[in-house]
């Protein structure tokens, strides 16, 4: 083991993280000398924010292989995230709408079930919006993912409903959602619930890298570098570009059913166009081309929102609304400017250079990409 | 068009037939027809504008044709799309040199395996014990043909900090790594020393001992005429001459289409002319 | 992109559609049973909303041709376009309420273009040479940190704009053949065809006006005649600028302008100009005016709510099944572009 770690500094990479993630679950569980988390951090990062980072990290993971890898633009992730988390609601909190008897509809496997089926309806749905989406280029692309994005999140706004039966619930969205358990063991209160949604937090980074290093990969970065030479090679760069966008739908899908379980209750708020444009954001600044870029980038951003939402009330006093905007425009826009691969990316090449990492590119022996 | 020396007797592996484009109101391609062997060197040339690229583009997918047949090996390759070519067995390599900057040269070359992987999502999500098997196989081959094209050391360099001459050598490699029967070659030579062309030139005798056909564009006509066993000379989309690099340098037409004039029979290297490139 | 119909068809795809919209929308309108005043009703409405997005449209289409870059943050030149207007004419009490709108709109428009000039020498100019995504982000970025500064500038409430035939906030109705009409709509109208008419005047007659033409047709051949490409980004997004503050200031007395009013413009706006070819300023227009009609009637046969929803099914439509002759002046553009 510790000789593979050794030669992999992904399977380094994932250790150290299980192990942090592992630490710093134990220190909120325990409460070891009476302190908890959120005085780890002076009171800026709570558990709340920890599992709020994990959810986020499994969307953000799959648009990097979308955005970064395969080089496809997408405003509109957010969409498929808010899919997710409407249909765990939608099925889990009123089932009888399914006409499911209270014996399938309150069990302890159904909410699993029913996420599964979230994540293969919202991989459908990519699959066949992205058979005439995916034919565009550039902005023209970016475009169309942007109004599809607001097309649906104006469908989880307006009150639809079949026989006056409404099921999403405009504003107030759904409530009384019911937590995830397995068996009896409720996966509540948030210490419990922060294991469950890292694991699948690390287990989307592992299969993300073993994607990038695979053929599949390679061929989403061969797309990304040069779309006429990929096609010269042989690479089918319409069935590829559309796996990579299932993909990421998939694990968006899957993040937002974890959300609907953690919040209890989902409005369509958090998944409008703000929301895609934040995990844009969140992309640029941990690097697109950067599985590892996708912790960083989230927790970069949320920490920074919480800072600046608690400096510019006093600031503003009073002032409502979210300005925070303000700075992830700036953000954004100077990281593409000066760091267009992302600060992870720019701050290992310049460590390097300063001979602190590992000398040579930014391939391993095994050649692994970071 | 003029016609010497006698046919290939070898059942030809690709037959072009009538083949046509058009733009606009401007024909590209008029009318093309010619075979290529299994194992030879065919040199396509003709001044600017001839419709080169264009017929190069027509022969790889990436231009439907408006008109007329192909087909490789028998098998009819009309509008199908340049991957799907790519499975048939042709390659090629770009004027505009298209390698992926952000890979690695051993990476660039693996990518040329593509077609003889087989390893899918889900396979590569769940790192089932196939999938590593092969990416070793893969990279081994790989190895290989940068190997042959003398860019072993540098396989773990990212392409765009190649050197030119050596992105060219790695964009044919790419290419040979497909295994395709005909290999197209989109001005390999541009842009390169005398060094590096005859190493590039020699390179490509090798590719035809091994077996497969080439087809280049050139605009260097030494280097073509010495290299090529046939030569398709192409002048405003039509065909106005095949055969070997002797007959066909004689050939009043061509002659006259580089030229523009009448000469008395001495035939003129392209890099002499006076006329606009 | 188009192999899902057999080339024949393709020609009359657009029609197609069209004649299919039309016909949901009347079989939808007999559930209410609409008959054709409100179905001129909503039509006269989408001109007018329209006629907005043309404006806008123009912008992009201006930003479009000279650089080659579609500029996220029109919709912002829009919000803020109305919302100088709207402080400086709230500041301005000092003279009577007609100069002091006639003073506040040109605060607008110059105070927006000085914006729009600032945003490209800052934002786009350093990052001129970077890629399509790239400079697609970096636009997002801007519409953002507009959005932002907005909202610390003049915080979340809406503000209003009396109606230029009032000057007040009241505005005067007008009824032609059962259609009600504010008069607002009328200077609207005239706005643009004055916008049109200058425009038209500024491409033909003056230098700086056929130095963008020659941009948008060739940027080298621009450059190898000796127009500095940079300089004509610049006044692109000035015009841009202008073309979105004017959009604004004309419809902020019919809504109630505030800091995020721009985004679902600016899309709109974005529609229009890709289903007029995204080249053309006449093809922007048609494509505004189209698109205006077209969601309101459907809005208005459905749920209003749905309006938006409307508008960018077109745009996903248009996007997948652009006409010949749109699909052949983008490449001819895009082959522009490469130097």
């Amino acid at each position: 083991m510790i000789e593979r770690m050794k030669a992999s500094p992904n399977l380094r990479g994932g250790v150290l993280l299980s192990a942090l993630v592992l630490v710093l679950g134990m220190v909120e569980s325990t409460k070891p000398f009476g302190f908890d988390f959120a005085d780890l951090s002076g009171g800026l990062v709570t558990m709340d924010t920890m599992i709020r980072i994990g959810i986020l990290t499994i969307v953000l993971v799959g648009l990097n292989l979308l955005m970064g890898y395969a080089g496809q633009i997408s405003l509109g992730q957010a969409a498929f995230y808010g899919i997710g988390a409407y249909i765990s609601a939608i099925l889990t909190a009123r089932f009888h709408l399914l006409r499911l008897p209270p014996a399938i509809g309150g069990s302890w496997w159904w909410p699993w079930l029913v996420m599964v089926l979230a994540m293969a309806f919202a991989g459908g749905l990519a699959y066949l919006i992205g058979r005439p989406i995916l034919t565009l280029r550039g902005h023209y692309l970016a475009m169309a993912t942007l109004g599809l994005g607001i097309m649906i999140f104006i469908l989880f706004r307006e009150n639809l409903g079949f026989a006056g039966d409404h099921i999403t619930g405009a504003f107030d969205g759904i409530t009384a959602i019911p937590r995830l358990r397995v068996g009896s063991f409720e996966l509540w209160p948030l210490s419990r619930y922060y294991f469950l949604v890292w694991f699948f937090a690390i287990l989307c980074i592992a299969i993300a890298i073993n994607i990038v290093n695979s053929r599949v990969g390679r061929a989403f970065r061969a797309i990304h570098g040069s779309e006429k030479a990929a096609l010269a090679v042989g690479v089918d760069i319409a069935q590829l570009k559309l796996q990579a966008l299932v993909v990421s739908a998939i694990f968006a899908s899957l993040a937002g059913s974890l959300y609907a379980h953690f919040q209890a209750a989902v409005s369509p708020t958090p998944f409008g166009f703000a929301s895609s444009l934040e995990l844009v954001v969140m992309s640029a600044v941990g690097g697109m081309a950067s599985i590892w870029g996708a912790p960083f980038g989230v927790t970069f951003i949320l920490v920074l929102r919480e800072m600046l939402r608690g400096q510019l009330r006093e600031l503003l006093r009073g002032a409502s609304g979210e300005h925070e905007i303000i700075f992830y425009g700036l953000l954004l826009v100077l990281i593409m400017i000066f760091m267009p691969q992302g600060i992870v990316v720019e701050l290992m090449e310049r460590l390097r250079r300063a001979g602190w990492a590992s000398q040579g590119p930014r391939r391993t022996l095994k050649g692994e990409a970071r | 068009m003029k016609e010497h020396g006698p046919h290939k007797r070898a059942r030809p592996l690709l037959q072009v037939r009538r083949l046509q484009k058009s733009f606009g109101g401007i024909m590209a391609v008029a009318e093309v027809s010619f075979d290529i062997g299994p194992s030879e060197i065919v040199g396509l040339v003709g001044p600017n504008g001839a419709g080169k690229t264009t017929l190069f583009n027509l022969l790889s997918g990436f231009y439907p044709p408006d008109q007329g047949s192909a087909s490789l090996d028998g098998t009819p390759i009309n509008g199908l799309s340049p991957h799907q070519l790519a499975s048939m067995g042709i390659a090629r390599t770009f004027q505009s040199l298209q390698v992926f900057e952000e890979m690695t040269a051993l990476e660039n070359v693996m990518v040329g395996r593509h077609l003889h992987t087989r390893s899918g999502l889900l396979a590569a999500a769940f790192r089932a014990p196939r999938v590593e098997r092969e990416e070793q196989r893969v990279r081994e081959e790989a190895l290989t043909f940068l190997k042959r094209m003398g860019l072993d050391h540098r396989a773990d360099e990212l392409a765009r900090n190649l050197s030119f001459g050596e992105q060219r050598r790695l964009e044919i490699a790419r290419a040979l790594a497909a295994e395709p029967k005909l290999l197209m070659l989109d001005e390999p030579c541009a842009g390169l020393t005398q060094v590096e062309k005859d190493t590039l030139a020699e390179i490509i005798r090798q590719i035809r001992a091994d077996g497969v056909a080439v087809l280049l564009v050139e605009h260097d006509v030494d280097l073509v005429m010495d290299l090529v066993d046939r030569v398709l000379v192409l002048d405003y989309g039509r065909l106005i001459a095949q055969g070997s690099p002797e007959q066909v340098q004689s050939d009043p037409l061509v002659i006259e289409a580089y030229l523009g004039t009448e000469w008395d029979g001495f035939p003129v290297p392209a890099d002499h002319r006076l006329a606009d490139e | 992109m188009n192999r899902f119909l057999p080339p024949w068809l393709h020609r009359w795809t657009g029609l197609i559609w069209l004649a299919l919209l039309l016909a949901s929308v009347v079989l939808l309108g007999q559930r209410s049973q609409y008959g054709p005043t409100q179905y001129m009703q909503f039509t006269m409405d989408g001109l007018r909303a329209g006629t907005i997005y043309a404006l806008i449209a123009m912008g992009f289409v201006t930003v479009f041709n000279v650089t080659g870059i579609i500029n996220f943050a029109q919709g912002a030149f829009v919000m803020l376009g109305a919302m100088l207007t709207v402080t400086v004419n709230n500041s301005a009490t000092f003279l009577p309420p007609a100069p002091r709108l006639l003073l506040a709109i040109v605060a607008g428009i110059v105070g927006t273009t000085l914006i729009g000039l600032l945003l490209e020498r800052m934002t786009i100019y350093p990052a001129r040479h970077a890629s399509p995504l790239t400079l697609i982000i970096i636009t997002v970025g801007d519409f953002i940190a507009l959005q932002g500064l907005a909202l610390i500038a003049w915080t979340a409430k809406p503000y209003t704009l009396p109606a230029f035939t009032t000057l007040q906030i009241a505005d005067k109705t007008i009824r032609l053949a059962g259609v009600v009409l504010k008069a607002q709509s009328f200077w609207i109208w005239g706005t643009t065809a004055l916008v049109l008419l200058v425009l038209g005047y500024f491409f033909e007659r003056t230098m700086t006006g056929k130095a963008l033409r020659a941009c948008a047709i060739n940027r080298l051949g621009a450059r190898l005649m000796g127009i500095s490409v940079s300089r004509m980004s610049l006044v692109a997004f000035g015009m841009a600028a202008a073309l979105g503050a004017i959009g604004g200031i004309v419809v902020a007395p019919t809504t109630r302008p505030t800091y995020d009013m721009g985004l679902v413009l600016g899309l709109k706006g974005f529609v229009a100009a890709i289903m007029g070819g995204l080249v053309s300023y006449p093809g922007a227009v048609l494509g505004g005016l189209l698109l205006g009609i077209l969601e309101n009637l459907a809005a208005g046969v459905t749920k209003a709510g749905l309006k938006d929803m409307f508008a960018f099914l077109l745009l996903i439509i248009v996007l997948l099944y652009r006409p010949h002759g749109i699909l052949a002046a983008r490449q001819e553009t895009v082959e522009a572009r490469q130097p």
